[in-house]
């Protein structure tokens, strides 16, 4: 239980944007739907990146999002302040996504459809740059989900989150040892995984 | 193809895991290897492109407004509702048990006289306190709660066979005495 619950007034002071993630909680635990609206405009974009490359399925990470940010207004009161939201969201969105694995494994699993490629006129090298950038995140989106899951979810808790070793164990409920691990292992397979595409390419 | 002794360092150089001494001798390395330089650059490029953008397709403002749309209050706020759902579930506990009390009180009045099956059991008397003060001292016998109404006061088990067991001993002739005994011992008893 929270020591406090805090009230938002309508003030300039204490507008929602102001306060940090630790305080809007105490106040969603209060029944402040304006601090809870802040903070899922604070985090959807980080927690739907994640859901989306650790599932390669747009529709379930979104469905996974939507559930983690519900039970996370639901759980408000019991919510501890530790200035960790965001590892308090992960983790409840990582037992989710774990969920959701044993039930597509009963299901037949959906594979996503990945989007043809289309043929795109450039005008100048920066267009070039950053359609050549989209390619190569994309084929790194698909080679990740060739890669074992605890690799894939460390690898983007690691570099796209840019959590501490400390943090990810805290969320995969695993020892940072076992983390770094699987950051180093994972890391050297995805390079050698995208080398071998590479070079089948040619 | 010869591999060079840095090259597995190189994605814990990516990562900053190297300690200090290590990321030196490594980055001393790079200077010199074009082979490893290139693999520590495809290992930057990696790693910016796995924090890459991947939300493209997805409209996170309607995913943000379903989100909004679908709470309810939280679930262990206080709330008047369920303050008076949890006072109604309560009282309809209190109410059950009452209801199971006076059930069992019938049940055992009417167990109680077998001639009385079929008829509306009498209402229960109310005992009145005795006006008369108790003694000081009492027995253990008086200090005992009293009986219920229109039970039979039985006598003990152990005295029906103390008087079985004389009559039997009077009736029967002496056995002959099979104890360990001499039976002179055992005929002056």
């Amino acid at each position: 239980m929270p020591a406090k619950v805090i009230a938002l007034r309508h003030d300039s002071k204490n507008l929602p944007e102001a306060r940090d993630d630790d305080e809007l909680m105490l106040a969603a635990a209060g029944g402040s739907r304006a601090a809870f609206a802040e903070l899922v405009r604070r985090h959807i974009e980080p927690l739907t990146r994640f859901c989306v490359k650790l599932t390669g399925d747009p529709e379930s990470a979104q469905e996974v999002v939507q559930e983690t940010f519900v039970q996370a207004w639901a759980s408000s009161q019991s919510y501890v302040p530790q200035g960790k939201l965001g590892v308090f969201l992960l983790r409840v969105a990582h037992n989710r996504l774990r969920n959701l694995r044993r039930e597509s494994s009963r299901r037949e699993r959906r594979h996503q459809a990945s989007a043809p490629p289309t043929l795109v006129s450039v005008d100048n090298h920066e267009q070039l740059e950053a359609l050549l950038r989209r390619e190569r995140q994309r084929r790194v989106r698909e080679a990740l989900t060739r890669l074992p899951r605890k690799m894939r979810e460390a690898l983007l808790l690691r570099f796209d989150q840019e959590m501490d070793y400390s943090d990810i164990a805290e969320v995969l409920g695993r020892p940072e040892a076992t983390i770094r691990t699987r950051v180093f292992h994972g890391l050297r397979r995805l390079r050698a995984m995208l080398e071998q595409e590479r070079a089948g390419r040619r | 193809m010869s591999r060079c002794p840095h090259r597995a360092e190189l994605a814990l150089l990516v990562d900053g895991e190297l300690t200090e001494n290590r990321g030196r001798a490594v980055r001393g390395h790079l200077d010199r290897c074009a082979r490893c330089r290139d693999e520590a650059r495809a290992f930057e490029r990696l790693v910016e492109d796995l924090s890459g953008a991947a939300t493209e397709g997805i409209d996170l403002g309607a995913l943000e407004a379903s989100i909004l749309e679908g709470l309810g209050r939280p679930v262990d706020a206080p709330s008047a509702p369920r303050r008076s759902r949890r006072f109604l579930v309560g009282l309809s506990a209190a109410a059950a048990a009452a209801v199971a009390v006076v059930g069992l009180l019938v049940l055992l009045s009417a167990s109680g006289d077998p001639g009385r099956e079929g008829r509306v059991a009498a209402p229960v008397s109310v005992r009145q306190p005795d006006p008369t003060p108790p003694p000081l001292m009492q027995s253990r016998a008086d200090s005992l709660p009293p009986p219920l109404v229109g039970v039979r006061k039985a006598r003990p088990f152990n005295a029906q066979v103390q008087e079985a067991l004389f009559e039997q001993t009077r009736s029967e002739p002496a056995a002959e005495c099979v104890c360990r005994y001499p039976a002179v011992f055992t005929q002056s008893l």
